[in-house]
């Protein structure tokens, strides 16, 4: 009985803190895509941009997120199921959009950054857990263009 | 190439839904489901219990054999008790079963019916005890348990129960050992009646023995007047409440008008 | 030493090339950051430990990448490739490879 109430309290606390978090983590990411709109991060190999580049070098940012307690318990409860884990998808977008704004920030006097990749890798819990895909490191890197100024 | 500079305001990677209605549909489905095949499951188990034979009832006792070998099998207090239990069998003359009884030191309150005629009586039930009419009615009432073949369906569920959990959560895991708490406690509740029926055994056995049922309901009074203790919670957990035990035996006692004598006083020194 | 994941290097063009040079490093979780991650996984949000952690441990993987390249006489590498693996419970491999050149 005492597991149970313990397991309630860690579900509460987990739902409460972890949606706090979440709402004050997306509030943070919205406005600084906004501030590094000027900033494209983009798939191409080669761009216009390339030819008359000064300078370029590799840039990268990582993140690693947690998710909560409660979405946690939820996506086991989801396993047994089947269907769309919905628990994580916020989790991943989350990583993914910081670690691309990290990668954005090693060098915001770029001009823009080509081929860029982004990659999740799942970090181990360890013990015998069966949910270990709770944290999650999203890895952003691509190459930073700095283009010759004009009349320069 | 042109770059527009425009921002993603709706996120489509996310889903809007409510992720608390997301749990709470997924924790009551699954419970629901969980609770019905071990309702149905146990059905099975009451229907099968009592055809079980007395054979297979002995091959399954070798399962439980380490219940009890914590015992000193030479004690005079056992030799006692078994005669104890020897005169009821005998007097209820219901089979002719040999029942054996175990005394394990235990500090819990509290006696087990197992599979094979055997009566487990744990130490701490035999400190709370002081008339020998008490310890009448508490082997009485697992005899009952033997009459109505409860042992073998408490365990078959019990088997129920862990089949259905290690296949739900996995063998070993907190979830499985959470569940399986929770389906205990579900499953004492059903069993209450059980214990009710099998007091109204003891009671019978008690007065067929002593001629009067002084002593049937003192136990259970005393286990009440100490609740809150903290050993008896296992005994409040898989047992009706002692007060409704006492009040169930005390009907019982006036309805059929059956006098109360006095009791026996219980030594638990050697005599 | 000039690093892009992209075939050239713009602005600058490649004399010769060196072949694959790579560097990798494995790391295991620190316990005092585990303590405070336990903690996280609670409430979720970021680990920050952790993405300390894996910030260190791909500078290091780099690191001995451009050290490989330096040994062949490279000034960049082109075309960098991070990959991510957990070897075992509770340890990850960081692993960087590219191609060595030579720019002018």
């Amino acid at each position: 009985m005492a597991d149970l109430l313990i397991l309630m309290g860690l579900i509460a606390l987990g739902y409460f803190a972890g949606s706090a978090t979440e709402r004050r983590h997306y509030r943070s990411i919205s406005k600084r895509e906004e501030a590094f709109l000027h900033l494209p991060a983009v798939t191409f190999r080669s761009h216009g941009s390339l030819a008359d580049a000064s300078e370029s070098r590799l840039v990268t940012g990582c993140a690693v997120i947690s998710v909560d307690y409660f979405k946690r318990i939820l996506a086991g409860l989801r396993a047994l199921v089947g269907g769309r884990v919905k628990a994580y998808e916020s989790l991943l977008d989350r990583a993914r959009r910081e670690a691309v704004l990290r990668m954005k920030e090693a060098d915001p006097t770029a001009d823009i950054i080509v081929n860029t990749r982004i990659e999740t890798s799942s970090i181990s819990k360890g013990g015998s857990n069966r949910q270990s895909v709770s944290t999650i490191e999203a890895l952003a890197y691509g190459t930073a263009i700095h283009v010759k100024k004009k009349g320069t | 190439m042109k770059y527009t500079p425009r921002p993603i305001t709706e996120n489509v990677n996310v889903s809007k839904t409510s992720p608390l209605r997301e749990f709470f549909t997924l924790l009551l489905g699954i419970l629901a489901f969980l609770v019905g095949v071990y309702v149905l499951l146990g059905l099975t188990v009451d229907l099968v219990a009592p055809r079980i034979s007395p054979r297979l009832e002995d091959r399954l006792a070798g399962l439980f054999t380490s219940f009890y070998a914590a015992e000193d099998p030479a004690s005079p207090q056992r030799a006692r008790l078994q005669a104890l239990l020897d005169d009821l069998s005998a007097a209820a003359g219901q089979d002719e079963r040999q029942y054996q009884v175990h005394v394990v030191p235990d500090p819990l309150v509290n006696a087990v019916a197992l599979p094979g005629g055997h009566i487990v009586l744990f130490s701490g039930l035999l400190d709370q005890v002081a008339s020998e009419n008490e310890l009448a009615m508490i082997l009485g009432h697992e005899l009952g348990h033997f009459g109505n073949r409860d042992h073998l369906k408490g365990l078959g569920r019990g088997l129920v129960l862990v089949f259905l959990s290690a296949a739900a959560l996995g063998v070993d895991s907190k979830a499985s050992r959470m569940l399986q708490s929770l389906l205990v406690t579900t499953e004492m509740r059903f069993s209450r009646k059980q214990e009710l029926l099998a007091d109204a055994w003891g009671l019978e056995l008690l007065v067929r023995k002593y001629g009067h049922a002084g002593g049937a309901s003192d136990f259970f009074r005393r286990v009440h007047e100490q609740e809150g203790g903290k050993r008896f919670s296992y005994l409040f957990a898989t047992h009706p409440y002692p007060e409704k035990r006492v009040r169930s035996i005390e009907m019982f006692i006036s309805e059929r008008e059956i006098p109360v004598g006095e009791t026996v006083p219980f030594s638990r020194q050697s005599p | 030493m000039i690093l892009t994941n992209i075939e050239t290097v713009p602005g600058k063009t490649i004399a010769e090339h060196f072949g694959l040079v790579q560097g990798s490093t494995i790391r295991a979780k620190h316990v005092g950051r585990d303590i405070m991650a336990g903690l996280k996984n609670i409430v979720g949000g970021e680990l920050k430990g952790y993405t300390e952690l894996m910030k260190e441990s791909r500078k290091e993987a780099t690191g001995r990448m451009i050290d490989e390249a330096r040994q062949l006489g490279a000034n960049a590498i082109v075309n960098v490739r991070y990959a991510t693996s957990s070897v075992a419970q509770g340890a990850a491999e960081l692993f960087a490879y590219g191609t060595a050149v030579r720019v002018e």
